[in-house]
């Protein structure tokens, strides 16, 4: 046979068996490449070279995709502006430096609380009589299939200071007329972290936790039950054998849902623009925000495309630590 | 298994359905909306299609299409399609169709972006207006913004006021015994608006005068300092100066009137509860918005707009100037290939004074054509909108605002920002006005 | 035991083994509480939903009362009447513009991703290695750095403001080649290996022989990538900028901002827009947890 293969390859370079299968190849693999330079590695390239111009699509530049000419070459620039922590860096920086906490504070925040509830949400609901199950996972998987503009509506109006559920709720428990701005009032922080963006935060879990929900659900299901048994005869209480078995077996679904969940709390936007707009003050305008606005609104595409490769480098870092921190916490 | 497959077999069907549904009619909504590139062609025949922009606003945009239905009845060859926008994504709009050459034939454009944009929009041709015919015809405030090196690159429409008086709800003001005769002072004011404020268990359910919004706040500010004696730009216009005695003295009588809770700036403000919203809904006495917005609201809102006049605010001294922006015009795109007609168009809509008051009366603005601040159609204006008398008596008062590097930015986002972070007591008064002048001038850069 | 059955359904088992060793009383005590502490999250959780709805019934003076009422004390459907009728917002025409770019990315992805996917999984090519590590960092990158680049690529191509400039660059998903392949790495390769010694094309192949095997990851990746095209809000929002091309979750944005003063009306706006899909969502629920829980995809 591999004689065959052997004359084949020296001989018929595009013909016979050999050469359909590298036809096939080459015709499905070729322009696919093709796609994928223009749409996927264009971009990334063309990012990376925007953060060392001041461009402005607004402006003429060379023919060479708009760089130089007006849009001038400035190399470092952007990135040793965003090191000021003078008194007087202009209001770009500031914002920046601003965004890169807010995210971070999100971020940081939304693993370990997503984490502690769909955990025990999830050994709760596998622990329910089947007929049961579907239910309780349907309720808590709809908030992902809404779109999340509608997310973002729907908590505005809850949180309305005057005509929203919660300051409703408030004031008939209490018999005191509550008009609380959770969005909207700057005043507001608690332990440190603004209030609204505590408020995006629980309209981002209250979304987002049907994922991984679904996802410790099935890993749940896929221990064996002698395992839990044993535990049971061996006089483990349920908490008790939550703690010491079902937990470690689940550590690979955990990590990889940790480092899923916060490579996505980076780049939320839409509940940031349309719940809060970059909030009070600036006190919820995430990195995603900040570079939307840098390059539609104030047309600075240079400035915006050095923030996103911050973002890109902060993303990378951390799933970088965050895998390799877990997993060797959890060998096993 | 069975209940898989149906399942399975009604998505399809759904799936199907969709697609067939969008495939079928997908080919319709395509030659509608869409004028094509750079506005409709006329080879051969007379038939000329124009494409305009224009932010959205109900009064606004039936007064566009008015003046658009008038001009075909006179010209049948010619048909205008408008497309609104809004407000919010409307400079975003501009800025990215602009230079990417997806702009329309016809631009409804803010006097005071203008000059901004002048690369993309074509100058009013000489057989329309020259800049001295247009400097006699019209307001030198609504006119100012669209004059860019002594080029003319629009014609306003309307003179654009957000100070100088404010809408006063006369059933609330008689329940809560004030007056409506106007005021003297600011202390005046302050006392009138405490009496009409509703307080609830230390919540504001009703504010006694709303001036938190972007361009309340912004035009107070600034016309309390030109009446302090001051002035928020330097001799030749390159830098602003906001950290001056007079800047502190403006922002510290706004902020009193916070600290006497006739206004709850963290529950009133641009995003919540704007003013027009407010006012309408009752849950503002007197608010601080052009009159335009009466014609906006009026319809669904017809009680509160019966009980509504328009009182003059109180001077801070003796002056009584006050900044006014170059309020909306048209203007033409410089890839627009009929710009001869679309600029006889915006002729017909802001030149002939007939077409212009028409506008005026459906959109609730004041003239920018001086021809109809007087005479006869200043007497249809006031008749159809009587709080236009306030109005027109103040007028001469107005002073544009000048040629600003990013207007909605340093209306919305630094004046803004910053005084209801004064307000609040997140930065002091000298803080903040350090910071508005600091980043303002970032905006030259 | 007869309890040591295959079921792994924990409830066999654990109805048995505590009864005896803790006694009834205590397990039972245990079980309500866990159903109560439930049905409280549960509704919780859908607490949001329920305001909407409920909202969206109320009339204009209703929805203004300080404080709020919870359940609509005249419920009305002139609100539902007044964004049907509202000639400014033709529903018909964005749940179309929607579900074109929805259902044209969905087929694109799956054809894309179930051919390249079957590639690498079955084929040995020079570069394979380095093109596939290509693709999986380009999951990796924000979407916020490339969108940048990705609009000035559209204004070149001319394809802003067109439905199809949301298509085009979505033809080759990396995510659904991840998938794919993962799926086909399982497939034996016996009956491909028998269609070729029968002399049948690579393509006759990969339709006849593989394509049919991959049913279920095909639905679950369908189902998964038409969710995520439906609610797509950022890049619809930078590419289109004609109201009407505009998708739903634009157009509620809109809606809401157009209508801050009137809550009722946005609620009822988002309950037409937000809800339907919910329900086709809710029934293909199956395929997206399955392939949620394959993948762990977002």
């Amino acid at each position: 046979m591999s004689e065959a293969i052997g004359v084949g390859r020296r001989r018929r370079w595009f013909g016979g068996r050999e050469g359909a299968q590298k036809r096939f190849v080459a015709g499905v693999t070729l322009p696919a490449v093709a796609f994928m330079a223009v749409f996927s590695l264009l971009p990334i390239v063309w990012a990376f070279a925007l953060a060392f111009f001041d461009f402005s699509p607004r402006r003429a530049g060379s023919p060479f995709l708009g760089l130089g000419g007006d849009n001038p070459f400035v190399g470092l620039e952007h990135f040793k502006a965003m090191t000021d922590f003078s008194a007087d860096q202009p209001i770009q920086v500031s914002q920046f430096h601003t965004a890169v906490k807010v995210t971070l504070a999100f971020a940081f925040l939304v693993v370990p609380l997503n984490l502690a509830i769909t955990l025990p949400l999830a050994a709760m609901i596998e622990s329910v009589h089947t007929r049961v199950k579907p239910i309780f996972r349907t309720i808590f998987f709809l908030p992902v299939l809404a779109s999340s503009v509608g997310v973002a509506i729907i908590w505005g109006f809850v949180l309305h200071p005057q005509n929203g559920l919660l300051n409703g709720a408030i004031t008939r428990i209490t018999g005191k007329t509550t008009q609380i701005a959770w969005i909207s009032d700057p005043s507001l922080v608690y332990l440190g972290i603004p209030v609204a963006l505590l408020a995006v935060l629980v309209a981002y879990l209250w979304q987002d936790i049907g994922y991984n929900l679904v996802i410790f659900i099935a890993a749940l299901q896929a221990i064996p039950q002698s395992v839990k048994d044993a535990a049971r005869v061996d006089g483990a209480s349920a908490w008790q054998t939550f703690r010491h078995i079902t937990l470690p077996l689940l550590k690979p679904t955990i990590l990889l849902a940790s480092i899923l969940t916060m490579i996505s709390a980076f780049q939320v936007f839409d509940l940031f623009q349309v719940m809060t707009d970059g909030g009070p003050q600036d006190q919820t305008r995430a990195l995603s925000l900040d570079i939307y606005r840098n390059a539609f609104r104030y047309q600075q595409m240079g400035w915006a495309a050095a923030v996103s490769v911050v973002l890109f480098a902060i993303v990378f870092v951390i799933s970088l630590a965050q895998t390799r921190l877990l997993r060797n916490r959890w060998e096993y | 298994m069975s209940r898989r497959t149906w399942t399975m077999r009604w998505l399809t069907a759904v799936f199907a359905v969709m697609l067939l549904g969008a495939a079928c009619t997908f080919g319709e909504g395509e030659t509608d909306g869409d004028g094509g590139d750079g506005g409709g062609g006329t080879t051969g025949g007379e038939a000329v299609t124009l494409r305009m922009w224009a932010h959205r606003s109900t009064s606004f945009n039936a007064a566009l299409r008015n003046a658009a239905r008038a001009y075909e009845a006179e010209h049948p060859n010619v048909s205008i399609e408008l497309e609104t926008f809004d407000y919010d994504s409307y400079i975003q709009t501009l800025q990215t169709a602009l230079p990417a050459g997806n702009a329309p034939d016809i631009i409804h454009m803010f006097g005071t972006w203008t000059c901004s944009y002048a690369d993309y929009l074509t100058t009013v041709p000489d057989d329309i207006a020259t800049l001295p015919d247009a400097q006699t015809a019209f307001f030198s405030g609504p006119l100012g913004g669209f004059t860019c090196d002594d080029a003319l690159y629009g014609l306003p429409q309307e003179s654009n006021v957000e100070y100088g008086a404010t809408l006063v709800n006369t059933a609330m003001a008689d329940a809560a015994g004030v007056s409506t005769d106007g005021w003297t002072s600011w202390d005046e004011l302050i006392a009138d608006a405490k009496k009409v404020t509703v307080i609830q268990d230390g919540a504001i359910t009703r504010a006694g005068y709303h001036f938190t919004a972007g361009d309340g706040l912004a035009h107070s500010f600034l016309s309390l300092i030109l009446q302090g004696g001051g002035s928020y730009l330097n001799a030749d216009g390159t830098a602003f100066t906001l950290d001056t005695p007079e800047g502190e003295r403006a922002l510290t009588l706004l902020k009193s009137m916070v600290d006497q809770q006739i206004i709850d700036p963290v529950v009133y403000n641009d995003e919540q509860n704007w003013v027009g919203d407010c006012y309408f809904t009752e849950l503002c006495a007197m608010g601080l918005v052009g009159p335009w917005a009466v014609a906006d609201y009026k319809d669904d809102y017809p009680e509160v707009t019966a009980n509504t006049i328009y009182l003059e605010l109180p001077p801070l001294e003796d002056s009584k100037t006050f900044i006014a922006d170059s309020g909306w015009g048209l203007a033409v795109s410089s890839d627009s290939p009929k710009a001869d007609v679309a600029w006889d168009f915006a002729r017909f809509a802001a030149l002939v004074p007939e077409n212009a008051e028409a506008w005026n009366l459906t959109s609730g603005t004041l003239p920018a054509l001086v021809e109809n601040a007087e005479g006869a159609a200043r007497d249809r204006l006031v008749g159809a909108f009587p709080h236009f008398e306030t109005w027109f008596n103040i007028l001469p008062n107005a002073q544009f605002v000048g040629q600003l590097p990013d207007r909605d930015r340093l209306y919305y986002e630094i004046i803004y920002n910053h005084a209801l972070a004064a307000f609040q007591g997140g930065e002091t008064v000298d803080e903040a006005l350090q910071a508005m002048e600091a980043e303002a001038n970032d905006t030259f850069g | 035991m007869a309890t040591t059955s295959e079921r792994i359904g924990p409830t066999e088992r654990v109805q048995v083994a505590p009864a005896r060793r803790q006694g009834v009383g205590r397990y039972r005590a245990g079980r309500i509480s866990l159903y109560v502490v439930l049905a409280v999250l549960g509704i919780v959780a859908a607490m949001p939903f329920v305001w909407m709805i409920l909202s969206s019934f109320k009339t204009a003076e209703e929805i203004r009362r300080i404080p709020p009422t919870f359940w609509p004390e005249q419920a009305t459907l002139d609100n539902y009447r007044t964004i049907l009728d509202d000639p400014e917002l033709p529903l018909a025409l964005f749940y179309r513009n929607s579900a074109f770019v929805a259902v044209m990315n969905t087929l694109a992805t799956l054809f894309t991703g179930s051919i390249l996917g079957y590639i690498f999984a079955k084929f040995r090519f020079r570069g394979r290695q380095a093109l596939f590590w290509f693709i999986l960092a380009t999951m990796m990158i924000p979407s916020q750095v490339t969108m940048l680049p990705g609009y000035l690529i559209l204004l070149q191509l001319n394809l802003l403001n067109n439905l199809w400039g949301l298509i085009v660059p979505s033809f080759v998903d990396a995510f659904a080649i991840f998938v794919m392949r993962q799926f086909i790495l399982s497939i034996p390769n016996d009956e491909s290996s028998s269609a070729r010694v029968d002399g049948a094309s690579e393509w006759r192949i990969y339709r006849s022989v593989v394509l049919p095997q991959l049913g279920a990851p095909l639905a679950t990746l369908g189902m998964l990538t038409f969710m995520f095209n439906w609610n797509a809000y950022l890049w619809p929002l930078i590419v289109l900028t004609e109201q009407n091309k505009r998708t739903l979750p634009i157009i509620l944005t809109w809606y809401s901002t157009q209508h801050s003063s009137q809550d009722n009306l946005v609620m009822a706006a988002s309950v037409l827009i937000v809800i339907p899909v919910l329900f086709v969502f809710a029934l293909s629920q199956k395929w997206i947890v399955r392939g949620l829980t394959l993948t762990g995809g977002r």
